[in-house]
């Protein structure tokens, strides 16, 4: 079976972000810490969740998640063994 | 585009089970999935002060997990370094080793038997220390053979058997134990009545804390089987003494540290017994927990499984809910429960973990293996690949 991978790449902004809300942080803190308004934050989260097609923040840190699997070069899929 | 691909490298044992620090363990993972860096690169890179880089690095380096060569001039990233001589610019530029050579280093590092001799000198300082502080461990540590009550504050207990019989009849009740272990593994006896014992203690609720020295062989990926929550365990590298206290009332030392044959020595002398705790508590405070970093399989009820998956697939909690005939508040606890279980604090890292141990996958990125591709659950602003 295939995952139907979309290219993501991420903005270097995204990618921050991902990773500050991946420690843990609130859109608040977070975006403090990037020195942008929470507003902000919100709207580059929702633009992430609109490409990668999910609705709420759970899908968000799901579909990141698989795809940080699924990209992982050389590590075997845990089912089945398909390389994507 | 200034678009930066999503930086995803293979898998790569977490170094901290071998005594790195967190730092260390981070930025040996930036070096290995980005490839060589200069401290400065790698403070941009992880978001941190150069200051904990360097000591990250420094701490690599020891550990034989790094290499560095330094370049004159870089022509890809000329850089002036402030406090250098005009002319003589030169980069640093870190790289790691492979994992596969690191990672056996480190762990022979770790390994290492633990010295005997040293311990004995250990458990001596801190007799001497105590007897100095509170002149009250009288004979017995020098002169085992005497044998016999002492006085009703230092008893001495001959042989392990009476050792154990003794603790036998100390146990019942007790509320808290302390234990410094730095046997590396046990003989079969002590094993055996070791699990007795403890069996009684779980029973009655006794809390028990236990530190002790890495095993010398046993497989410190594998985290084995969980342990009672009665039980909570530390390693450090080098521990003093053997010691157990019992309820900050009772210690229990070898009464010769070379000879553990000649029995142990019952303490109850307050002073002596509170250095005794204070001694434990304060290498406890800098030991380590060994299931930190050790990767612990994770794994779902069949109601958290059903659960995600329909979380997965875009349901809120009270629509999930209705489909699992559960309350919504069922919904909320069971989660709750397993982001406390996962040890994380929202749901989005509660994705990540999952999407991660490819618990479930949000629709449109394709299916679980098992069910039939299934269309994309609405419009999306992107091609898919397939």
């Amino acid at each position: 079976m295939e995952i139907g991978l979309r290219d993501i790449t991420l903005l270097e902004r995204e990618r921050e972000l991902i990773a500050l809300l991946a420690a843990g942080h609130t859109d608040v803190t977070a975006a403090e810490r990037l020195g942008i308004s929470p507003r902000s934050v919100t709207t580059i989260v929702r633009s992430l969740m609109d490409r990668l097609g999910v609705q709420n923040r759970f899908q968000l840190g799901l579909a990141l998640g698989v795809l940080r699997m699924a990209h992982a070069p050389g590590v075997p899929s845990d089912r089945g063994g398909d390389p994507s | 585009m200034t678009a930066a691909a999503l930086a995803i490298g293979a898998a790569v044992p977490s170094l901290v089970r071998w005594g790195a620090s967190a730092d260390a363990d981070l930025v040996y993972r930036t070096l290995v999935t980005l490839g060589p860096h200069t401290r400065r690169g790698l403070g941009t890179q992880l978001m941190m002060p150069v200051a904990r880089i360097d000591e990250a690095l420094a701490e690599l380096r020891a550990a034989g997990a790094v290499t560095v060569s330094v370049t004159g001039g870089l022509p890809a990233a000329p850089r002036m370094r402030f406090g250098e001589p005009a002319g003589a610019r030169r980069t640093a530029v870190w790289a790691a080793r492979p994992p596969e050579r690191v990672v056996p280093a480190l762990r022979r590092r770790r390994l290492r038997l633990v010295d005997l001799q040293a311990l004995a000198e250990s458990h001596r300082r801190v007799v001497q220390r105590l007897r100095a502080q509170l002149d009250a461990l009288a004979l017995p540590l020098t002169a085992p053979a005497l044998g016999g009550l002492l006085d009703e504050q230092v008893r001495y207990l001959r042989t392990r058997e009476l050792t154990r019989a003794r603790y036998a009849e100390l146990l019942p009740g007790r509320r808290e134990t302390l234990t410094i272990n730095p046997e590396q593994a046990f003989d079969a006896e002590s094993a055996r009545t070791g699990a007795e014992f403890d069996r009684r203690l779980i029973a009655q609720g006794t809390r028990m804390r236990i530190l002790g020295v890495p095993p010398a062989d046993q497989d410190t990926l594998n985290p084995g089987e969980p342990l009672h929550p009665a039980y909570r365990l530390r390693e450090a590298p080098q521990v003093p003494l053997k010691l157990i206290v019992l309820d900050r009332s009772v210690a229990l030392v070898p009464a010769d540290p070379d000879r553990i044959e000649r029995g142990y020595v019952e303490i109850s002398h307050p002073g002596v017994v509170h250095a005794l705790a204070g001694l434990f508590e304060q290498h406890w405070a800098h030991a380590s927990d060994p299931q930190v970093g050790a990767v612990t399989p994770i794994t779902l009820s069949a109601r958290e499984q059903a659960l995600v998956s329909l979380l997965a697939l875009g349901h809120t909690d009270v629509t999930a809910a209705g489909h699992l005939r559960i309350s919504a508040r069922s919904v909320t606890n069971t989660l709750r429960r397993l982001m406390d279980r996962l040890g994380v604090e929202n749901r989005f890292q509660l994705g990540l973990v999952l999407g991660a141990i490819r618990a479930a996958c949000p629709p449109d990125l394709g299916t679980p293996p098992a069910a039939p591709p299934s269309g994309p659950s609405q419009p999306s602003h992107q091609d898919r690949k397939s």
